[in-house]
């Protein structure tokens, strides 16, 4: 079972995302804001990360690019999840460190596609 | 006595050099005249003695003049006066003269003498005087009638004014002599620009400028000042005089001007701030709307899976309503997006070459459950295959988003899907037809069908759903890409939409070495060349332009320019001197032969055309041309089989072929090795993409 960290600020999409991924299997733990997703990070070792990117206290770029600038943590696949979708947000995603970047609204098939391929391709490694 | 009279005779004799003398007698007939007086009237004596003064008249002056003379000397008195008179040659001469009566003793006049002196030259200069005074008078009448005229001492007190300065300052006359200018001051400029005026006329020199001056009322009013010193005879100004010009209106408009200038730039930038605000505020209304639309579309999906686990297939309907609607407000904020980007022209071409089978096949699973879902039976036929260059994802939307539409308007129907190679004007392409047997439209309905936020009436919403701006979105989408879309329709029996795109977009480099048929070249024994290659990176810092001016409509804009650079690039290695050098264009399409002649003729070459490669064969001997520009698209003998013919001939085999191909067309014909010339000069190759 795949342990999930999502940081999302919105309670509702919290909500509704972590229980749609427990649905699927995941293992789901959730963080609020951006400082809060690196604490947990590195307190938790989730298997994969998504990265809400308009968060308080610390943003998700920052997020990640904390996270991918720890030697430990640096392995752990982030996928910028963001309603943020007009042309260039996805090159700042990838700027910031993301492995993937998807839109909201979430398509669910479409964002478990990406987590399983950087989940596998994480375990291969 | 002796000696009175000896001082007399000195005295007549000195009178007699000085003085015009003549002596008449009582009757007024000449009887003594002295040399002088000969001299100037130029008569000899004996011819004026005996005669009247009558003889000397100039007619200069009336008869009255002379009834006076007459009648004071008459009295014994003595006439003074100044008299013109006419010389024997016509030439006239004034003298101041002095006519006096003499009295014999018995009391009578016997006789009169006249004694005149020459001031014919204090005349003239007389006249002239009065003349240059006369003149100066005008010319105070016309300043003054023109002109705002002042004088002022050298403190630069008013002495005079005259009556337009009254008019336009407010002040009556005795209000102003007197008092300087600062009466009329309108304290708009500043000290510095008296004091420099100030320096200026002190120093003896003309001082020009603009002023603004305030009539007495408060009302202001600017005027164009000259002022000119005149000067001692120390050099040092006694007075200056001012002259002005009205010049309110002008200064009025040219403020109005400024100030209309400075509104207009004012709008430029903050149209060009709402504009940024604008995408800033799409951005935002974005990112707020998808944030929502998460939760109501995540949660509405989540639980129709639940329900339908629990068998609650009721709620699981409208579960599925909600989240259908969710997604369809969805797609009206990507539309939005869409259509905003194009208005704005931001909306940006991502070239690439692709497979026209594998995108029809995407194309195909994306909308073959929606077209199943309505019962409607999918046909396509994708006849002519092969390469394509385009924006895929603008191609796969416009696609996806007309099959819908065909599908969307059709019931237990069917919708046919044609794609094939196209002609337009001298451009190839491909067109993809969508024909349905749906609802149709009226010809009310078709003529609004682009507009973005139109669908054919409001029920057609209600009924059908849809965002209104696919097909806005779609013919934009064409048009960016150098193409369009077309419909017909007839009501009640179905629509078909027509989209049509050049093979190749006008900016896709509309000039590049075949890289991907380096195999083919090679099977001609062609080189490639280290000039040509460079080609394409001039065409790609050229694609901003193409872009804009093809969003303008010019689709072919740039094609000539480039062909033009990348054509002289190859050129010039084979016919350095120009016109040194015969050029044979062996070309068929009509337009573009005299597009390629004209343009190789403008820039110095001797061209010589030939309409195919039959003709072009038969003048070869009579051209002898150094360099040959050939067009693989020919009919009669197309452009392989013409160099397979002209290989053959060994004298003319060394000269330089340039092919022109259009990229589409070109692999068909390359590919077979029975073209391949045994022997020959250099063979280069020149794609002319965006010319077929």
């Amino acid at each position: 079972m795949y342990k999930i960290l999502l940081v999302e600020d919105n309670e509702m999409n919290r909500d509704m995302l972590s229980r749609r991924l427990t649905r699927k299997g995941f293992v789901v733990i959730t963080a609020n804001d951006g400082q809060q997703g690196v604490e947990l990070a590195e307190s938790e070792r989730p298997d994969l990360v998504l990265m809400d990117m308009s968060l308080p206290v610390m943003d998700g770029w920052e997020a990640t690019r904390f996270l991918k600038s720890s030697e430990e943590l640096k392995a752990i696949p982030v996928i910028a999840l963001t309603a943020h979708a007009m042309a260039g947000d996805d090159e700042k995603a990838y700027q910031a460190g993301c492995d993937d970047f998807d839109t909201k609204p979430v398509v669910l098939d479409r964002l478990l596609n990406k987590m399983n391929h950087l989940l596998t391709t994480e375990s291969i490694n | 006595m002796l000696t009175e009279l000896k001082d007399v005779k000195h005295a007549l004799s000195a009178m007699e050099l000085s003085s015009i003398i003549s002596i008449t007698n009582d009757n007024g007939m000449i009887t003594y005249v002295n040399d002088y007086f000969c001299e100037i009237s130029k008569f000899d004596r004996n011819e004026i003695i005996g005669q009247s003064h009558h003889t000397v008249n100039s007619g200069y002056h009336p008869a009255a003049y002379f009834q006076d003379l007459w009648e004071t000397i008459s009295q014994k008195l003595v006439w003074k006066g100044e008299m013109k008179n006419r010389a024997k040659d016509g030439t006239e001469y004034w003298i101041s003269m002095t006519v006096m009566p003499i009295v014999n003793d018995q009391g009578f006049v016997y006789q009169y003498v006249s004694i005149g002196t020459d001031i014919t030259s204090r005349k003239e200069n007389e006249n002239i005087l009065l003349q240059t005074m006369e003149n100066l008078h005008d010319i105070e009448n016309a300043l003054d009638a023109s002109s705002i005229v002042a004088i002022t001492d050298d403190k630069g007190v008013i002495t005079y004014i005259n009556e337009k300065f009254c008019e336009i300052s407010m002040y009556d006359r005795a209000e102003l002599i007197g008092k300087t200018h600062r009466i009329i001051n309108s304290g708009y400029h500043p000290k510095s620009f008296f004091k420099e005026m100030w320096e200026t006329i002190k120093q003896g020199l003309v001082w020009k400028g603009e002023v603004k001056n305030r009539a007495k009322d408060g009302s202001e009013y600017w005027m164009h000042t000259t002022i000119v010193p005149f000067l001692n005879d120390d050099r040092r100004p006694r007075q200056f005089i001012s002259i002005r010009t009205d010049i309110t209106d002008r200064v009025k408009a040219e403020t109005a001007l400024a100030e209309r200038t400075k509104q207009l730039a004012k709008a430029h930038d903050e149209a060009i701030k709402a504009n940024m605000i604008k995408s800033q505020f799409l951005a935002n209304m974005s990112h707020e709307l998808r944030t929502p639309l998460n939760a109501i579309i995540g949660y509405s999906e989540m639980l129709q899976e639940e329900a339908e686990e629990l068998g609650e297939s009721f709620f699981a309907e409208d579960l599925a309503k909600i989240n259908k609607a969710g997604n369809h407000l969805l797609a009206l904020i990507n539309d939005i997006l869409d259509i905003s980007k194009i208005e704005a022209g931001k909306m940006e071409l991502h070239l690439e070459i692709y497979s026209l089978p594998d995108l029809i096949q995407d194309v195909m699973t994306t909308i073959r459950p929606l077209v199943e879902s309505k019962g409607n039976k999918l046909q396509t036929d994708c006849r002519d295959g092969g390469e394509f260059t385009s924006d895929v994802t603008k191609l796969r939307q416009i696609l996806i988003n007309l099959l819908s539409n065909a599908n969307k308007f059709t019931e237990a129907g069917s919708i046919a899907f044609d794609i094939y190679k196209e002609a337009r004007g001298n451009r190839f392409g491909f067109a993809f037809r969508i024909r349905d047997t749906g609802i149709g439209m009226t010809p009310d309905q078709l003529e609004k069908l682009f507009q973005p936020f139109t669908q054919a009436d409001a029920s057609t919403t209600r009924k059908y759903g849809g965002t209104g701006l696919g097909l806005a979105i779609s013919q934009r989408f064409s048009q960016i890409m150098g193409g369009d879309i077309s419909v017909e329709s007839e009501f009640g029996l179905g629509t078909t939409f027509t989209c049509w795109l050049p093979s190749s977009p006008p900016d896709a480099g509309a000039v590049e070495v075949f890289d991907e048929e380096t195999e083919a070249l090679q099977a001609l024994a062609l080189k490639r060349n280290s000039e040509l290659a460079a080609i394409p990176d001039v065409n790609r810092s050229l694609g901003e332009d193409i872009q804009s001016s093809r969003t303008l409509g010019a689709a072919e804009f740039l094609v000539e320019p480039i062909l033009r650079e990348s054509l002289i690039a190859v050129m010039d290695q084979f016919a350095v001197n120009r016109a040194e050098h015969t050029v044979l264009v062996i070309e068929d399409d009509k337009s573009a032969n005299e597009q390629a002649a004209r343009l190789l003729r403008m820039e110095g070459y001797n061209v010589c055309e030939a309409r195919n490669g039959v003709i072009a064969l038969a003048c070869m001997g009579r051209v002898k041309p150094s360099l040959i520009v050939l067009d693989l698209m020919m009919p009669g003998m197309d452009g392989l089989a013409f160099i397979e013919e002209w290989r053959k001939h060994d004298k003319w085999s060394r000269v330089p072929v340039i092919l022109l191909t259009e990229e589409n067309k070109a692999p068909d014909d390359r590919q077979s090795n029975k073209h391949k010339p045994a022997k020959g000069g250099p063979l280069y190759v020149q794609d002319i993409t965006g010319r077929g």
